[in-house]
């Protein structure tokens, strides 16, 4: 009786489980692109969609500081780092491989959803995996220093492909629905959505500093941020940067490569289709 | 009136900082103070305007500033000015007749406006009742 009681109830939050998150389709997704790449593209007049490629720096709101951005740009601040990066790469593991033989998506194409899985691959995970499986140790910060230069190293590979992400299994369209809630709903102390301030406030000023727009977030991830690079550790991943996001509106942050932020980035990746990649790029 | 004791509890705060601290610029007599300068203690032993202020400009009180340009003459020099995503604070009294609705537009503007970017400084204890009503005093002077 207790086995049958437990079944059921088992059952009953299966059933919650899967319809937690409504269902969202193909061709609800492709409105949502159009509607969200749409309202930018109004909204900067000026700017295609490959300006947006340059995420705040492209705004003619931000036009006073560009020259300073440009300048830096001659001698990227990074670029010595990148030659490291290519060394950690190239390294070989202790069976003769590298990182070279993983099997990983194209750059461009990522959060990658696994139907076998239902698992969504992100580069860090797949990273991570590729070093467990050959014996290798994981990279356990997940968020900075080694693991964001060797993402950079490999996405920097695919830099002018437009981002495309696949969402037509349902599975990843739930994956999709959840970073699509995740990005429009208010959250911390602040009550602040992502959407309220890179949707509805792209291009305003928060005292001396412009909030970037959403079309453009992601695709010149990894970043070297100036911000970052006081404390000693200039390199972040997408989940570092959410982290700290999630801190400035005094939410607690969530867990780098975790569901939320995973289903996250899966949201900007799709937001973003059709932007070409631009790895690492400079932020403040 | 309001200007004179102003004036004279900058001055009178001007001093003592300089006595404190001695590095810290000073506010002058008649002028807002910064909010490093609120934070060495200008609105100490001043009215409610201008604690309301000093509430208002601290980045870790009611930052308002970070949102909205707000009027005042003279704006502090070398003070950076208010973001652009909210409406300027200015001709409160006139836009606010009623000090309550004035004070619950503080307390959770969510009300009003479900999806206003405005935090619900009240609601959640961003910053204290009592800090709140000085705000609202500050806010009608100007």
């Amino acid at each position: 009786m207790k086995k049958l009681v437990s079944l059921t109830l088992a059952a009953g939050l299966a059933v919650v489980g899967a319809s937690g998150a409504q269902a969202i389709s193909e061709s609800e997704i492709q409105q949502d692109i159009e509607a969200f790449q749409g309202f930018f593209l109004k909204r900067f007049p000026g700017l295609t969609i490959e300006d947006f490629q340059d995420g705040v720096n492209a705004l003619p709101q931000y036009e006073h500081r560009r020259a300073n951005w440009e300048l830096a740009m001659e001698f990227p601040p990074y670029e010595p780092e990148m030659e490291t990066a290519a060394e950690e790469w190239n390294a070989p593991f202790k069976n003769g491989k590298s990182l070279n033989d993983c099997d990983l998506a194209p750059g461009h194409t990522y959060p990658v959803f696994d139907a076998a899985t239902g698992d969504l691959h992100t580069v860090v995970g797949d990273i991570n995996a590729c070093l467990k499986a050959n014996g290798e140790e994981v990279i356990k910060n997940v968020k900075r220093s080694k693991m964001a230069r060797l993402v950079a190293h490999y996405r920097s590979q695919f830099n002018g492909e437009r981002v495309v992400v696949d969402f037509s299994d349902p599975g990843a369209q739930a994956w999709y629905e959840k970073g699509r809630q995740f990005y429009w709903a208010k959250r911390g102390q602040l009550n602040f959505s992502c959407a309220d301030c890179h949707v509805t406030n792209a291009g305003n000023s928060v005292r001396g500093d412009v909030l970037s727009a959403g079309l453009g977030h992601g695709v010149g991830f990894p970043v070297w941020r100036t911000k970052w690079q006081v404390a000693g550790k200039p390199w972040g991943t997408m989940h570092r940067r959410y982290g700290g996001c999630n801190k400035q509106v005094r939410a607690h942050p969530f867990k780098a490569q975790g569901e939320e932020y995973k289903a996250l980035e899966f949201y900007e990746a799709v937001m973003n289709t059709g932007v070409p990649l631009k790895v690492p790029s400079q932020r403040q | 009136m309001h200007k004179f004791r102003r004036a004279f509890l900058t001055a009178a705060a001007a001093i003592s900082l300089v006595a404190t601290t001695g590095v810290s610029p000073v506010a002058q007599a008649g002028e807002w103070p910064t909010e490093e300068q609120c934070k060495a203690g200008a609105a100490k032993d001043g009215d409610n305007i201008i604690k309301g202020w000093c509430v208002a400009v601290n980045r870790r009180g009611g930052n308002c500033l970070a949102c909205h340009q707000a009027v005042v003459n003279p704006w502090p020099e070398g003070f950076p000015p208010g973001g652009n995503i909210a409406p300027p604070l200015v001709a409160m009294a006139a836009r606010y007749p009623n000090r309550e609705d004035l004070r619950a537009r503080i307390w959770d503007a969510t009300e009003k406006n479900p999806l206003t970017s405005m935090p619900p400084f009240g609601k959640h204890k961003l910053i204290s009742e009592e800090d709140i009503d000085l705000l609202v005093d500050w806010l009608l002077s100007i």
